[in-house]
């Protein structure tokens, strides 16, 4: 029958998740914090998948294209952004980044 | 299906997975930290592959994997004298973000763990079956989701492409006889502060 | 030929077809690359009014395999400023994907006598799965990490704008190639290269090139040159122009490593265009059913290196294109094509089977590790 349970593979993927906060919230590079976002997402995905085999239907599998479809729209803007800031603020420090505080 | 192959590849996925996405945090420099960010993503397709998602084991390797984390490492190759600048990494969050997200990470894994998860008896079908139920489920009950999402994936087309215009007016493409223009994009070595 | 299906305790021929087909794909890989460099240097000075390679061995053929235990002997050497982990990581990962994506490629069919007496022909692959087709694209688009890799822990600049190129270059004319696999999958209604062969068993004019006339040979032509591009070989081969960049993201590897590189390359251009044979060459199936006798991997072979035949036709004659006008081409040119291409095929699906909606749900397919292709005799 099915090999690992479910609740291991929740686990696993609550702990990718984890990973994946406390890498966004220590560090200052943008580009490193949207690696760390990708890594939750997967860690989301995970859930998904597996809650997709528990349950033997096909909604949570659906979610993850959408998952899939958001974060590549993501990487393609968040990317351009990132470049275009370095290019007109010369910096990657995401604390100095702060146009839009005031 | 035997047991015991699977658990050993959940077991050495799960570690690798781990261990990578660790290292994409821990990592000093940044294109280590891309590099370490490939792994990772094989190590969760390897384990749709176990969970039996053929497809999402494949869409994986394909999108994250191909295309997302080269778009990433492609960025930070382009600016790779950026990214070279000393700046600290490290946020001075450092200790409140470990506390709470092990605190997140225990507590969402104990209610995980605790809740008594039935046996599923149902066999997931097949990977044929599963592609082609996925099909369905596109052109059927999803059919407006997956429109919003072509419609999201072109705004993000569009949005690139004029992120990327907008940046490259300033200092236009030299056209190939008038290279006598100087490089005007070297002087920047100091990271300029702000306020 | 028809082979018993030898039974051993529990395991049976049958059982085992996956694993030789493994041994037989990673083996050929292995072993026909010195050859394809030979044809490669052969041909190209026939076309270009040389002799070639004619010292070792006769007419030569030896040159390469002379080469190969040149380059194992040579110094291994590490330049100083390397990042050296992922120096010595990337030609490993130049040469896997490559290797890996011959998984599900079909080559050939096997006739075994079951037990019952009945005669079964099944497909020669390692994993007849219903995504064949998509875990090849996978593998093909990991492909470019071997190069990034390389390109950046070279620690030069010419490595790493061999390294950014090539990068560039993958990831855009995946896209056509996707696209035209995507339309060869309309045709043909499965995703599993076995089914997609079999739709174009009987004669050449089955063959996907034909279909959908004049959709099929355009949508051919894209994939040939987006497979051209995507192995980095000439007129694509701005990632190694050795006039601008030296060689490249391989400039500076030795011995072993290059040699892997080199390895990766071939073996990356014999999977591609066993892709190609597979979509619209009608893989291992004879062009003419007279011609059915002969087994199916000689056609395969055939049809594989005619196509490396090309490859090579094209380095001889073409020269290298711009960097820019090889991104207009991919961007501008052929990605529209394809999609149109596609979404004409698709109209024509929809109208010649309105009644494709009311099909039973799921086709009957097992997942056997080989199915059995109901080759009655």
């Amino acid at each position: 029958m099915l090999g690992v349970p479910t609740e291991y593979f929740l686990v696993l993927s609550g702990i990718l998740f984890t990973i994946g906060v406390i890498g966004v919230l220590i560090k200052r590079n943008p580009i490193v914090i949207f690696m760390c976002i990708e890594l939750m997402l997967n860690a989301v995905n995970l859930t998904f998948i597996a809650l997709g085999r528990h349950f033997v239907h096909v909604n949570g599998q659906m979610y993850v294209i959408f998952v899939m479809a958001v974060a590549a729209a993501e990487v393609a803007i968040g990317l351009g952004i990132i470049v275009a800031l370095f290019r007109s603020k010369e910096t990657i420090n995401i604390d100095e980044v702060n146009l839009m505080k005031y | 299906m035997n047991t015991l192959p699977v658990q050993i590849a959940f077991y050495s996925l799960a570690a690798l997975t781990l261990i990578s996405a660790a290292y994409v945090v821990r990592a000093r420099s940044i294109i280590h930290a891309g590099f370490w960010l490939l792994p990772c993503f094989v190590g969760v397709a390897g384990l749709f592959a176990t969970l039996q998602a053929h497809f999402f084991f494949v869409a994986q390797l394909l999108i994250y994997a191909g295309a997302i984390l080269v778009l990433i490492l492609f960025a930070l190759m382009l600016t790779r004298d950026a990214m070279s600048l000393h700046v600290p990494l490290k946020s001075h969050l450092g200790i409140w973000a470990g506390l709470i997200s092990a605190g997140l990470g225990i507590s969402a894994s104990l209610v995980l763990a605790r809740q008594s998860w039935s046996v599923t008896t149902a066999h997931p079908a097949g990977p044929a079956r599963q592609a082609e139920a996925l099909g369905e489920a596109l052109i059927g009950l999803y059919a407006v989701p997956f429109e919003v999402a072509s419609l999201l994936l072109l705004s993000a087309l569009i949005g690139a492409v004029v992120l990327a215009k907008v940046e490259r007016a300033p200092a236009p493409e030299p056209p190939p006889l008038a290279d006598t223009l100087p490089e005007p994009e070297e002087t920047r070595k100091e990271p300029v502060g702000v306020e | 030929m028809i082979i018993p299906n030898y039974r051993l305790g529990p395991i049976d021929l049958v059982t085992l077809l996956p694993y030789i087909a493994m041994l037989c794909i990673i083996g050929f890989i292995l072993a026909i690359v010195p050859l394809l460099i030979w044809i490669e240097r052969v041909v190209i000075s026939l076309m270009q009014d040389r002799i070639g390679p004619n010292r070792v061995g006769p007419r030569g053929l030896l040159q390469t395999i002379a080469d190969g235990i040149k380059l194992f002997f040579k110094e291994d050497i590490q330049p100083r400023a390397v990042d050296v982990r992922i120096y010595y990581l990337a030609p490993v990962l130049a040469m896997i994907p490559a290797l890996t994506a011959g998984a599900t490629l079909p080559f050939s069919t096997v006739r075994f006598r079951m037990e019952d007496g009945s005669v079964q022909t099944f497909p020669m692959v390692v994993g007849n799965v219903n995504i064949g087709i998509l875990f090849i694209l996978a593998m093909a688009s990991l492909q470019v990490y071997g190069i990034i890799l390389a390109g950046w822990s070279s620690n030069n600049k010419y490595s790493l704008l061999g390294g950014l190129r090539a990068s560039a270059q993958v990831i855009s004319y995946e896209l056509a190639m996707s696209l035209a696999i995507l339309s060869a999958v309309l045709m043909s209604g499965s995703l599993n290269l076995v089914h997609v062969v079999e739709a174009q068993m009987n004669g050449f004019w089955n063959w996907n090139l034909f279909a959908y006339p004049p959709l099929g040979f355009i949508i051919t032509v894209i994939y040939l040159i987006s497979m051209v591009a995507e192995t980095n070989r000439a007129p694509f081969d701005l990632p190694e122009a050795e006039s601008e960049l030296i060689a490249g993201f391989h400039t500076e590897y030795s011995s072993m490593k290059f040699a892997m590189f080199f390895m990766g390359e071939y073996a990356s251009m014999l999977v591609v265009s066993g892709v190609a044979v597979s979509l619209w060459f009608g893989g291992w199936t004879s062009p003419l059913p007279l011609l059915d006798f002969i087994p199916g991997f000689i056609w395969f072979l055939v049809k594989l290196f005619a196509l490396f035949f090309v490859y090579v036709w094209l380095r001889a004659s073409l020269p290298r294109l711009r960097y820019d006008a090889l991104m207009n081409l991919g961007w501008k040119r052929m990605l529209p094509t394809a999609l149109v291409i596609l979404f004409l095929i698709a109209c024509w699906n929809t109208l010649r089977t309105p009644q494709a909606q009311d099909a039973n749900p799921v086709s009957e397919i097992t997942m056997a590790p080989a199915r059995a292709a109901e080759g009655e005799r």
